[in-house]
């Protein structure tokens, strides 16, 4: 498809220069092909990997053109089928009139998507892109011809995320897979894929996808509202998108949610969410987003709705432990030692003995050094990983012990605490707790249990007062939306969750049957 | 900016949450003090008028056209009356957050945290209610309803715990105070029902103002039902002669509960809920105080101004108790002409002007387009 460019070239004094669209000064093509190479070249700096080949055709034996591509950031079969088509072009021309750049365009080039340029920059910019270009002698346009391609990583299973049962497929770092991937899941025609380029230098391709009519179009406006205001350089992953685009920068808590999973994705598609993909990372950006979405997994709807129920369960249970747990332990041990049972209270009464710190601090230094180990463990080379482990469990742990620096139990509060921060099936919301812990501690620690009350009605006035793309975060339960309680902390069966979510969803009343005419099953009676 | 909603619920919520927390510490005591075993039936018949009261001030708001209060009462009564109503109001609010405040406080240090110095505590608690402010009265509705939520989920565990120490026929002989006992026993209840009238201030951020009559019936009954069970639970468990000598008689009864041999002590989780009630409360009543200024003395900055509360409230809520005993006699005594003046007279003052004042009203309703 071609798009006429409407660049005006500015009048009078400078015929090789116009403006674009946003008033950028642009150099425009001439008739000189020569003249035309050096200044792409130019603006392309030269590069080794920019490839130039001179051709000419059999029907124009005076007229020269150029195929410019990069090499490594395009498709080598569409560059051969193309360069095959052009050297071997057996076409007669009919027409007099007819060009070498016409014939070119309609005649010559097999590959599907084709577009006319008129200027170095924008010549340059699709070059850099993965377009091959083709500048004619004599044209005032060149062909920008989309072969973009080059090495890429293949579909994986997702390494954040895995499931015991569930598609394996995850996102790649290539914005064209991913988009195929959504695709090939949700095959609507009104599923919608907008495209955007943003970052000053590396000019960034993002997707914004959504399914029409069930996305609210005030949410689909404000993504893209939000996402045009981003001015920046460079963007290199999903996460710098999402700090620009959240609706509270100041909060520890996750306001947009994230995955590398396609069916996690296009579940909240069919939900009315909207999903952000960006070019380079396998992480695309889901909103809005509620705090109890933190908590499922794709897997909770691939297995049965009671075992699915008991999981989410366990994981509140162990987002609540990861947070509150050492806290807890220092102010029922510093404050309220009366809430323990008398022979518990005196097995830790002797355990603490020859520890010369209070709770508070021996609870810091475990949590800091847990929290150096599990930095560790991320960041140093995989094969050194089992000497950390010894490092870690003996040295730092037994060893403290029996050298009376921390007690037993504090090491065992630590290591359940650490174990239920892993349950969370969404990173960002564990690093959450993780934040949050350190501060109750210290409540705790100062306060006892009225401070960690304190501190827990912060954070319920805070997360109260948190939204995301406008939706309120703790939603459904305040304010209450009851129909929508059946797929929060319990699911039910699918059966009986007939309408998508009130709220996230539009509100026009056909879209938001998800169910047809399903029925709880009922054998018996299908008999009768 | 948006303008904040407010659901029916989240102000059921909002109208049980200022009115329970403080009233069912002061509530059994003073009725079971006066009317002994037959302190239930003085809950009984203060809810009744708490309910009377609720229709009444909800009739009062359901005039409001949807402005703010002070803006109401200037658009009706005129800038001087609109102005001076803002103002007290906005001085009561505030007394009331520095009482609760302290009376929070107390507890705290009494039942807990002997040695830490009240005046931390009660800088913790002023931060608290005050960051709660700052995140708007949406937050602060949505967190109400969160919190009535474990409230409902903890009043019945705190039955079923408390079920075997349950004696029913320490209620009896039913009227055994006489009528006039038991109808003094009814104005400490009567006055904190009285407290509904907070919705002056919640109703224009409504959803559905006009649903403002069930909001403030439901939150009614609902807070006169949580008094009716602590009063029934203290008399029962205890005798209504063991109930007079308690400072706390709620905490006292689930403080009794043993689960199995391993479990005791478990009134820190019932305290910890009543706890986060208190926390709602008090930001509500900081809230009322913030709006009242701001509005009244027309500040364009409602952030300065909880600031500025905030800094007073902790030196007001020090220094004007500087013993628990004056806060005590103060709760009991002193807040009586208090709560009557500002949750029933000025009312009724304002009914009254709302009344004379009619014809402007629909005056300006009609040329509302």
């Amino acid at each position: 498809m071609f798009n006429n460019n409407k660049n005006k070239q500015t009048a009078g004094d400078d015929k090789q220069t116009g403006t674009d669209r946003n008033g950028q000064v642009e150099q425009l093509l001439v008739p000189d092909l020569e003249q035309n190479m050096e200044r792409l070249q130019r603006f392309l700096g030269d590069g080794a990997d920019i490839v130039c080949r001179m051709l000419t055709h059999r029907s124009f034996p005076n007229q020269r053109y150029t195929l410019f591509y990069m090499d490594g950031i395009v498709d080598g079969a569409s560059i051969g089928t193309m360069l095959l088509g052009l050297l071997e072009d057996a076409n007669k021309v009919t027409e007099d009139t007819e060009g070498l750049y016409t014939h070119l365009i309609d005649r010559s080039i097999a590959v599907g998507k084709i577009r006319s340029a008129t200027a170095i920059e924008e010549v340059g910019y699709a070059m850099l892109e993965g377009s091959s270009v083709i500048l004619v002698e004599g044209s005032l346009k060149a062909i920008l011809i989309d072969t973009t391609g080059g090495e890429s990583r293949s579909v994986e299973e997702p390494t954040s995320q895995t499931v015991v049962r569930g598609p394996k497929e995850g996102f790649t770092e290539n914005l064209r897979t991913n988009t195929a991937l959504v695709r090939r899941i949700i095959k609507s025609p009104k599923l919608r894929f907008d495209y955007k380029v943003i970052g000053r230098e590396t000019r960034t391709n993002i997707a914004v996808v959504y399914l029409q009519g069930i996305a609210q179009d005030d949410v689909v406006q404000e993504v893209h509202r939000r996402i045009d205001q981003i001015e920046i350089d460079a963007i290199l992953e999903s996460g710098y998108i999402e700090e620009f685009i959240q609706d509270k920068a100041f909060t520890p808590f996750p306001l947009i949610q994230n995955t590398e999973r396609p069916d996690a994705a296009c579940a909240g598609i069919l939900e009315g969410q909207v999903v952000i993909m960006v070019s380079g990372t396998p992480f695309v950006l889901i909103a809005p987003v509620t705090f109890v979405k933190f908590f499922q997994s794709s897997e909770d709807y691939y297995q049965r709705y009671d075992i699915s129920t008991f999981l989410r369960f366990i994981r509140v249970a162990s987002f609540f432990i990861s947070m509150l747990l050492p806290s807890l332990y220092i102010a029922i041990t510093t404050f309220h030692q009366e809430m323990l049972p008398t022979p518990l209270l005196i097995s830790l009464a002797a355990q603490r003995e020859g520890v010369p710190f209070p709770a508070l601090v021996e609870a810091f230094l475990m949590e800091i050094t847990f929290e150096i180990l599990r930095e560790a463990g991320v960041r140093m080379p995989r094969i050194i990983g089992p000497a950390i482990s010894i490092v870690g469990a003996l040295v730092l742990g037994q060893a403290a012990v029996q050298a009376g620096l921390v007690s037993a139990a504090m090491v065992i509060v630590v290591s359940f605490t650490a174990i239920a921060s892993f349950v969370i099936p969404a990173v960002n919301m564990g690093s959450a707790a993780r934040l949050i812990r350190f501060a109750l501690m210290i409540l705790g620690g100062s306060f006892g249990l009225f401070g960690i009350m304190s501190g827990l009605m912060v954070l319920l006035a805070h997360m109260s007062g948190l939204r995301s793309f406008g939706k309120p975060y703790l939603l459904p339960f305040s304010p209450l939306i009851v129909s929508n309680l059946k797929d929060t902390f319990i699911r039910v069966p699918w059966w009986a969750m007939r309408k998508r979510p009130i709220g996230m969803s539009s509100n026009r009343v056909p879209n938001q049957h998800r169910i047809g005419g399903g029925k709880r099953p009922d054998p018996d009676q299908e008999g009768a | 900016m948006m303008k904040p909603e407010i659901s029916t619920l989240q102000t059921v919520a909002i109208v049980i949450n200022a009115i329970t927390p403080t009233a069912v510490l002061s509530v059994p005591s003073a009725t079971i003090g006066f009317a002994s075993n037959d302190g239930w039936i003085s809950v009984l018949i203060a809810a009744a008028a708490g309910v009377i009261i609720a229709i009444a001030m909800a009739a009062i708001c359901r005039g409001n056209p949807g402005l703010l209060f002070v803006e109401w009462i200037e658009s009706r009564l005129g800038k001087t009356a609109g102005i001076l109503i803002g103002f007290l109001f906005g001085v009561y609010y505030f007394n009331a957050f520095c009482m609760i405040v302290r009376q929070f406080a107390n507890f705290i240090a009494d039942m807990v945290l002997d040695e830490t110095p009240i005046v931390m505590l009660i800088i913790v608690m002023v931060a608290v209610s005050a960051f709660s402010i700052a995140h708007g009265i949406e937050a602060i509705a949505r967190s109400a309803a969160l919190v009535l939520l474990m409230v409902i989920i903890v009043i019945p565990i705190s039955i079923g715990l408390n079920f075997d120490d349950i004696n029913l026929k320490r209620l009896l002989p039913f009227f055994d105070a006489g009528a006039a006992r038991i109808g003094l026993a009814t104005i400490s209840p009567i006055l904190w029902m009285s407290e509904v009238s907070i919705l002056f201030i919640v109703q224009p951020y409504m959803k559905y103002p006009k649903s403002v009559m069930r909001a403030s019936v439901i939150g009614s009954v609902g807070s006169s039902v949580q008094l009716l069970v602590v009063t029934v639970m203290s008399v029962s468990i205890f005798g209504a002669e063991v109930v007079r000598m308690m400072s706390y008689p709620l905490f006292n009864t689930v403080g009794i509960v043993e689960v199995g041999e391993f479990l005791e002590r478990i009134e820190i989780f019932t305290v910890s809920v009543w706890g986060m009630t208190m926390y709602v409360k008090m930001a509500v009543f900081l809230f009322g105080s913030v709006h009242c200024f701001t509005h009244a003395l027309r500040l364009k900055s409602s952030t300065h101004v909880l600031f500025g509360i905030s800094m007073l409230a902790i030196v007001t809520t020090i220094v004007t108790w500087p013993r628990n005993t004056e806060l005590g006699q103060f709760v009991i005594v002193d807040s009586v002409p208090f709560l009557t003046l500002f949750n029933l007279i000025i009312p009724a003052c304002i009914a009254i002007g709302l009344l004379v004042t009619r014809g402007k009203g629909a005056e300006k309703e009609a040329q509302t387009p």
